[in-house]
C-alpha cells in the first residue's frame, strides 16, 4: 500500500515534468514562424495528390529558386551587404558537379556534396577577401567575381562547352516524382538549419552587425569572422542548390552563371523581405509560379515578368512579409515571423 | 603606335561613360546599374529616329537623331530619377535593386522589338584613315574632339555656372548644402539627367562601330564602375585619368595577349582595386 503510494507519487512528478519539458519545448518552438512549415507542407504534399508531372517539374523549380533566395538571405537579409554576385555560387558548383560527373563519372550523390563544398570554400575565400567592403563596393565586387566566372565559362570552352554548357548529367533519381521529394528533403533541411541558424546566437550577432558593425566590434565580438562565416554558410548552400538544379535538368549552361540570375535571386529575396527567411522562402515559390503562369504569353514571358517585379518592389520595397497588412495583426504577425523572443534566450548558443 | 591611337579612342569613349556615372554617385549617392542602359538607349534611339522615322540617309538627319537620342534618353533618366528612385533614395539596396531591375527590363523590351540579333546605324564619316599604316575606322576618331569639347564645357558648368556650384556643392556635402539653401532634390535631378545624357551620347557615338544589341549595357557599366574605382569614387579627374588607364590596359591585353581577356580587364582592376586599394587614385572618400 504503502510503496504503490509512493510509486505513484513517483509517476505524477514524472507525467508532470514530461508535461513541462513539453510545454518548455512548443513554447520554444513557438519563436519559429508557422508559415514556413505551412509552405513545406503544402509543398510537399501536393506532388503526392496531384501525380501531374508537369506541375511536380513547376514545383521542383520553385523549390529551387527558394533554396537560392533563402540561402541569399542568409548573408544579405542579415548582414545588409548586397551579395550582387549570386550566380558565382550557383553555377560555380553546378559547372562543377556537372564536370566531376560528366568527365570523372562522380556520381551525383558524390559530385554535388563536393561542389558543395567547394563553393562553400569559395564563400570563406571571396568573403575574407571583400570583408572591409561596404555597400557599392562590396555589390560590385561580387558583382565582378561573378562575371570573371561568367567569362571564364566561355573562355575555357574545352571544358565547359561555351555557349552550349555541359549536357547529359546523370538525373538525380529515377522519375521526376523523387527528384522533387529529394529536392523537397534538401529544401526543408536547408530551412530548418537556416532558420534554427538566424534565431541562435549567430544570427543574433549577425543582426548586431547589421545595425552598427563597430559597436558590435567593440562590443568584443570577431565580426570578421560572423561574416565570413555567413558568406561560407550562404555560398555553400547555394552550391547545394546550383548542384542539385544541373542534375534535375541534366544540364548545366552559362545562364546558371549570368548577372540576371543573381538578379533574379535578389529580386525574389527582397520581395519576399529580406532577413526574415520565410520571406524569401515564399517569394522564390510565388514567383516561380508567377513566371511558369505567365508561359501562357511565351514571347512577353521575361518582360512582364521583370516588369512585375519592378511593381512589386516599388509598392512593397521592404517585402511581401513586411506589409503594414502584416505587421498590424497579431495572428499574421506570429503566423509569419513566430512569437517574440524573450530577451537573452537568443544569446543560448 | 596603333596602341597608343586605339587607347586613345576608348579612353576618350569610357570617360564619357564614367563621369556621369561618378557624378550621379557623388551627388545622389545613387550607384545607377541603369547607366548602361541609358549608353544601350542611346545607341537604340539613334537608330529609331534615323531608321525608322525618318528615312532619310543624309548626314544633317543622323546628327539631328543623335541629338533627338540624346535629348530623349535624358528625359526619360529625369522620368525615372523622379518617379522611382526619388522617394527613397537614401536606401542602397533599393535604388541598386530598382535600377538593375529596369536595366534587366529594358533590355528585354529591347531584345523583344529588335530581336537578339541586333541592328546597326551608319557612321557620321565612312571610310577609314590610315596613320603610320594602321587602319582606323574614321568614325572612331570623331570620340577625340567630343570628348575633348564635352568634358572641360562640364567642368565649367560645375564650377562656374549657379546650378553647377550647387551640383558641387551637394557632392561635397548633402546635408550642409541642404541647410545653406541649395535645392538639394533639383541638383540630383539635374545631375542625373546629365549623367544620363553622356551615357545617352556615348551609346549613339558608339553605335556605327559597334553593332546594336540588347546585352550591350552590361559592359559599359561594368567598366564605369571598374573606372569610379580605379579612380576614386567621388573624384571626376581621377574617373577621366582612370579612363584612359583602363583604355590602354585593354589594348595592351588585346594586343600583347588574347582578345578574349580584354573584358576581363575591367573586371579584374574591380576587385584588385578594391581588395588592394579600396580608396582609387585620386579618392577622396573612403567607406
Amino acid at each position: 500500500m504503502f510503496s504503490s503510494s509512493n510509486q505513484q507519487e513517483f509517476w505524477v512528478t514524472k507525467h508532470l515534468e514530461m508535461k513541462r519539458i513539453l510545454k518548455n519545448f512548443f513554447s520554444r518552438l513557438q519563436i519559429y514562424p508557422l508559415a514556413g512549415f505551412v509552405i513545406l507542407a503544402a509543398l510537399g504534399i501536393y506532388p503526392a495528390l496531384s501525380g501531374s508531372v508537369l506541375h511536380v517539374e513547376i514545383l521542383l523549380l520553385a523549390a529551387i529558386y527558394a533554396i537560392f533566395a533563402m540561402s541569399w538571405d542568409i548573408l544579405t537579409g542579415y548582414t545588409n551587404e548586397v551579395n550582387f554576385g549570386f550566380a558565382f555560387f550557383i553555377g560555380g558548383a553546378g559547372y562543377l558537379s556537372g564536370a566531376c560527373n560528366v568527365f570523372l563519372g562522380w556520381p551525383p550523390i558524390l559530385s554535388i556534396p563536393a561542389s558543395a563544398v567547394a563553393a562553400g570554400i569559395a564563400g570563406i575565400l571571396i568573403g575574407y577577401l571583400t570583408l572591409r567592403l561596404k555597400g557599392p563596393y562590396f555589390a560590385m565586387a561580387t558583382l565582378a567575381f561573378a562575371g570573371i566566372l561568367f567569362k571564364l565559362a566561355f573562355i575555357l570552352y574545352k571544358i565547359t562547352g561555351g555557349e552550349e554548357g555541359i549536357s547529359g548529367l546523370q538525373s538525380l533519381t529515377a522519375g521526376p516524382i523523387t527528384d522533387f521529394y529529394l529536392v523537397w528533403i534538401v529544401m526543408v533541411g536547408i530551412y530548418i538549419l537556416l532558420i534554427l541558424y538566424s534565431r541562435s546566437k549567430h544570427g543574433t550577432i549577425l543582426k548586431a552587425i547589421r545595425a552598427d558593425e563597430d559597436v558590435a566590434q567593440s562590443s568584443g565580438i570577431n565580426t570578421a569572422y560572423y561574416k565570413v562565416e555567413a558568406f561560407a554558410l550562404s555560398g555553400f548552400l547555394a552550391g547545394v542548390g546550383g548542384a542539385l538544379y544541373a542534375h534535375a535538368q541534366m544540364h548545366i549552361g552559362p545562364v546558371m552563371l549570368s548577372g540576371s540570375l543573381s538578379v533574379i535571386v535578389v529580386l525574389l529575396a527582397m520581395i519576399g523581405g529580406m532577413g526574415t527567411i520565410v520571406g524569401p522562402l515564399l517569394g522564390g515559390i510565388l514567383l516561380s509560379f508567377l513566371n511558369e503562369a505567365l508561359r501562357i504569353v511565351e514571347a512577353y514571358r521575361i518582360v512582364i515578368y521583370t516588369g512585375v517585379l519592378i511593381v512589386f518592389i516599388y509598392l512593397a520595397p521592404q517585402g511581401l512579409i513586411n506589409l503594414e497588412l502584416i505587421k498590424q495583426s497579431p495572428r499574421l504577425k506570429r503566423f509569419f515571423f513566430g512569437k517574440e523572443e524573450v530577451h537573452g534566450s537568443s544569446f543560448r548558443s | 603606335m596603333d596602341i597608343i591611337i586605339i587607347g586613345l579612342v576608348r579612353g576618350a569613349l569610357y570617360s564619357l561613360i564614367a563621369v556621369g556615372f561618378v557624378l550621379v554617385f557623388s551627388v545622389g549617392g545613387i550607384l545607377n546599374l541603369a547607366h548602361g542602359t541609358f549608353y544601350m538607349l542611346g545607341a537604340y534611339f539613334t537608330f529609331i529616329f534615323y531608321s525608322l522615322i525618318f528615312h532619310s540617309a543624309k548626314g544633317s538627319v543622323l546628327i539631328f537623331s543623335l541629338i533627338l537620342a540624346v535629348l530623349s534618353v535624358t528625359a526619360l533618366a529625369c522620368l525615372i530619377f523622379h518617379f522611382l528612385l526619388r522617394r527613397k533614395i537614401e536606401s542602397l539596396v533599393y535604388t541598386m535593386v530598382i535600377t538593375l531591375a529596369l536595366a534587366l527590363f529594358v533590355s528585354e523590351i529591347m531584345s523583344l522589338i529588335f530581336g537578339v540579333s541586333g541592328t546597326s546605324v551608319p557612321s557620321l564619316i565612312e571610310g577609314s584613315v590610315s596613320i603610320s599604316g594602321i587602319k582606323i575606322i574614321k568614325h572612331q576618331l570623331i570620340f577625340l574632339p567630343i570628348t575633348a569639347i564635352i568634358l572641360p564645357l562640364l567642368w565649367l558648368f560645375l564650377k562656374r555656372t549657379k546650378i553647377g556650384q550647387s551640383i558641387d556643392a551637394v557632392s561635397q556635402n548633402r546635408i550642409g548644402s541642404l541647410l545653406m539653401g541649395v535645392d538639394v532634390e533639383k541638383a540630383t535631378l539635374i545631375t542625373s539627367g546629365l549623367s544620363a545624357a553622356l551615357a545617352a551620347l556615348a551609346g549613339a557615338l558608339v553605335a556605327p562601330v559597334s553593332s546594336v544589341v540588347p546585352e550591350m549595357w552590361l559592359f559599359p557599366l561594368i567598366k564605369a564602375f571598374a573606372i569610379a574605382i580605379l579612380g576614386g569614387m567621388g573624384s571626376l579627374p581621377g574617373s577621366i585619368i582612370a579612363s584612359f588607364l583602363l583604355g590602354y590596359a585593354e589594348v595592351i591585353t588585346s594586343f600583347l595577349i588574347d582578345e578574349q581577356l580584354t573584358e576581363m580587364v575591367s573586371l579584374a582592376v574591380i576587385v584588385f582595386v578594391l581588395i588592394f586599394k579600396p580608396a582609387g587614385i585620386l579618392g577622396y572618400k573612403t567607406s
